[in-house]
């Protein structure tokens, strides 16, 4: 319910600006078409480069050493993917375009459902189509293949992205299959296009050995970065400043531990992947809707948006891989309070680092403009808020067993709007300061002071952190 | 003289599941004391009660005189590996073997020696550039035991040590635990392989449905009973609880 809550009000300031800049209701509604397939066809080779079928540890043990026929698990895989798939993607698409297109909704829900419900299907298909190769092509034919199609899957988004009207005439999957409403040839083909993707897997499907399978379902979000650590190397000097050696200080001793899991259990690796997608998708939809004053623009959903989304996703991995290890630390001469500072001093540390480079990217490549005070303030101010309520909500979840569960969403959207409530103040400023005829003189002084003692909140919660608090 | 670990009428429970019913014992210096019981008998959450990792719902636990969450001195002479150990993945073995010493508060060139000898030991010294994540269960054992021994603990907490040890590694943790007892320290394991705990411990407390069924010296208890071995002594008194019930 959350999930759909804060989808609704970002489909409310969606429409807020599309009133304000005087935009047809309609151009959303195309923005979005090719920007939902594209999105889920692209989750669908994702997770076919991953190993394509969705598998639990039980479920190797003891379903795929049994005599259930490999298509039947295909089959049931198929069917839970689908509901799966439908949970996530169908009612936000359902909410964002009924908001978006009041009172026209009714015509443009039966296009969107027809469209998504095409797009899932498909995405599944191509998933266990990329999972079944692994058999007939080796892991490294797979990823060969894999890159194609999430090139062929997210190029029809350079229309929406980069205005380029001729990459809409290509017969791309995104859009085939958002013709899928539009009759005649334009059905047929995104039929063609489906039925095809259905005939490759029973073909290939005749060929399923399950040591070809890579299970899926947990180690998606863990794993696979895992396997880089033994082929990725940091740079010497990186390598040696992270470094656990016995004349460490005891912060800086737990901020290396910290910084070395992030690098070495995938949590920077999945972050940087969501947050190069986010940024992708971010800039184009803004694009598309012909936003005024495009890199400020971008700048600000970086800063108070993506900036508390990587603390958070970090602290998602913690819940993962790290919670479970915090008796060494209750053991330890160490107070436990210690840990946490340091972890939101690590989380902070990333979020910056992070922070800069997308930022740095925007004044490359969207256009150079000044960064005022409050940029920066409101900047540092995302890192430390957002790393801070990713501390509090992923140190008092009690009991976290999946990456899908229902916690899972508070995980990721709570420090994102509490650090934007924390950052209200700044945001408004920023705003409204460089329109303002006569801004007052001793708003610098009154925003600097709410910073520091903001941040001096913080800090000192963070060093009352106790053991009944993470356990 | 006080007692190394006093553990005095402990209770805790989990929902409606009471875990551990009033468990009372004492581990003194020179003893290898065996908390012995059937799976599900209370063993794991009493010594997790013991170590500060849970909270007793009722009792007092002293671990030197002091109670746990006094300060944190004592966790620098206490050395502990839980049933299962949860190890950071993310580690090589050496640095592992040198957080954890650090966590125990040893600085310097002392880290560097203590690491070493505990590698060479354990012969963690061939993997010592692998992760943690790498290593099959044997040797994550053995590294867990290693990493409880590097601040030479005084009192040593061992839950089901020897699961998937091989003999080897179980001679050297034996070597280890004298090496405790001849300074003064002691040494608390849980377990339920009988054959062990016979071999190592010299005092012995079974529980059984979270109650301390009896707790006495090892010698005192197989004379009681006729000299049988720690295996029929066990058997019997769990038969006995059964009929009673």
């Amino acid at each position: 319910m959350l999930y759909l809550f804060v989808l609704m009000l970002v489909s409310l300031t969606l429409r807020f600006y599309g009133i304000v800049t005087g935009m047809d209701l309609d151009d959303f509604v195309r923005a979005l078409k090719p920007l939902a397939t594209s999105g889920v066809l692209a989750v669908g080779v994702f997770l076919g480069l991953k190993g394509g079928v969705t598998a639990l540890g039980y479920e190797i043990d003891y379903i795929f050493t049994s005599n259930v026929r490999p298509r039947t698990y295909l089959w049931s895989d198929f069917l839970f993917q689908f509901i799966f798939l439908n949970v996530f993607t169908l009612p936000s698409m359902l909410l964002i375009v009924t908001v978006l297109t009041y009172p026209r909704h009714l015509i443009h829900l039966f296009n969107f459902v027809m469209i998504v419900e095409a797009a899932v299907v498909s995405s599944i298909l191509i998933s266990h189509m990329l999972g079944l190769l692994r058999n007939w092509l080796g892991k490294r034919g797979v990823m060969a293949v894999g890159g194609v199609m999430l090139m062929l899957v997210l190029l029809p988004l350079l229309d929406v992205f980069a205005s380029l009207p001729w990459v809409s005439s290509f017969p791309y999957p995104t859009n085939l299959l958002l013709g899928v409403t539009g009759g005649g040839l334009k059905t047929s083909a995104a039929f063609l296009l489906i039925g095809g993707l259905l005939a490759v897997n029973l073909f290939l499907s005749r060929k399923v050995e399950y040591a070809g399978l890579a299970p899926i379902l947990t180690n998606v979000f863990t794993d696979p970065p895992r396997k880089l650590i033994t082929s990725f190397k940091l740079p010497q000097p990186v390598a040696r400043f992270l470094l656990i050696n016995a004349a460490d200080r005891p912060t800086a001793l737990l901020v290396k531990a910290h910084l070395t899991r992030f690098l070495r259990d995938g949590s920077l690796w999945i972050t940087a992947f969501v947050l190069l997608l986010l940024v992708y998708v971010g800039t184009a939809l803004p694009r598309a809707l012909a936003f005024t004053a495009q890199p400020e623009a971008i700048f600000l959903t970086i800063v108070s948006l993506y900036t508390p989304m990587i603390p958070a996703l970090l602290s998602f991995n913690w819940l993962l891989t790290e919670k479970h290890n915090l008796w060494l630390v209750q053991l330890s001469v160490y107070r436990v309070s210690s840990y946490f500072y340091t972890l939101l001093i690590a989380y902070t540390i990333v979020s910056l680092i992070f922070s800069s480079l997308m930022v740095a990217a925007v004044q490359v490549f969207g256009g150079l403009f000044a960064l005022t005070y409050l940029d920066v303030l409101l900047f540092l101010c995302s890192a430390v808020f957002g790393s801070f309520l990713a501390l509090v909500i992923s140190s008092s979840i009690k009991r976290f067993s999946s990456p899908f569960s229902f916690t899972s969403i508070f995980i990721v959207v709570l420090p994102l709007l509490g650090s934007q409530l924390l950052s209200l103040p700044l945001l408004v400023s920023r705003l409204f300061e460089p329109i303002a005829t006569n801004p007052p003189a001793f708003l610098p002084y009154l925003v600097m002071g709410y910073v520091l003692f903001a941040l001096a909140l913080v800090t000192y919660s963070t060093r009352d952190f106790s053991i009944e608090q993470a356990s | 003289m006080s007692s190394l670990i006093e553990a005095i009428e402990i209770w805790k429970s989990f929902g409606k599941v009471e875990a551990v019913r009033g468990v009372s014992f004492r581990l003194e210096a020179g003893q290898v004391h065996g908390l012995l019981g059937p799976n599900g008998s209370g063993k794991t959450t009493s010594l997790k009660c013991i170590v500060g990792l849970l909270k007793p719902d009722k009792g007092t636990v002293t671990i030197f005189g002091e109670k746990p969450s006094a300060n944190n001195g004592y966790r620098r002479k206490l050395g502990y590996v839980p049933e299962n150990p949860s190890l950071p993945d993310y580690l090589t073995v050496e640095e592992f073997l040198i957080f954890s010493a650090r966590l125990k508060g040893l600085v310097g060139d002392s880290v560097r020696s203590r690491v070493s000898e505990l590698m060479e030991a354990y012969a963690l010294h061939q993997v010592s550039d692998r992760l943690v994540y790498e290593l099959s269960k044997g040797v994550r054992q053995r590294l867990a035991i290693a990493a409880s021994l590097v601040s030479s603990p005084t009192v040593l907490i061992l839950d089901e040590p020897f699961n998937g040890l091989d003999p080897e590694a179980q001679k050297i943790t034996r070597l280890y635990i004298n090496e405790i007892i001849e300074d003064g320290g002691g040494v608390l394991i849980s377990t339920h392989l009988l054959d062990s705990a016979e071999k190592i411990c010299n005092h012995v407390t079974i529980i059984v449905d979270g109650k301390v069924l009896c707790s006495s010296s090892l010698s005192e208890l197989k004379s009681k009973n006729g000299g049988a071995s720690l295996e029929e002594i066990f058997l019997s008194l769990i038969r006995v609880k059964k009929a009673a019930n």
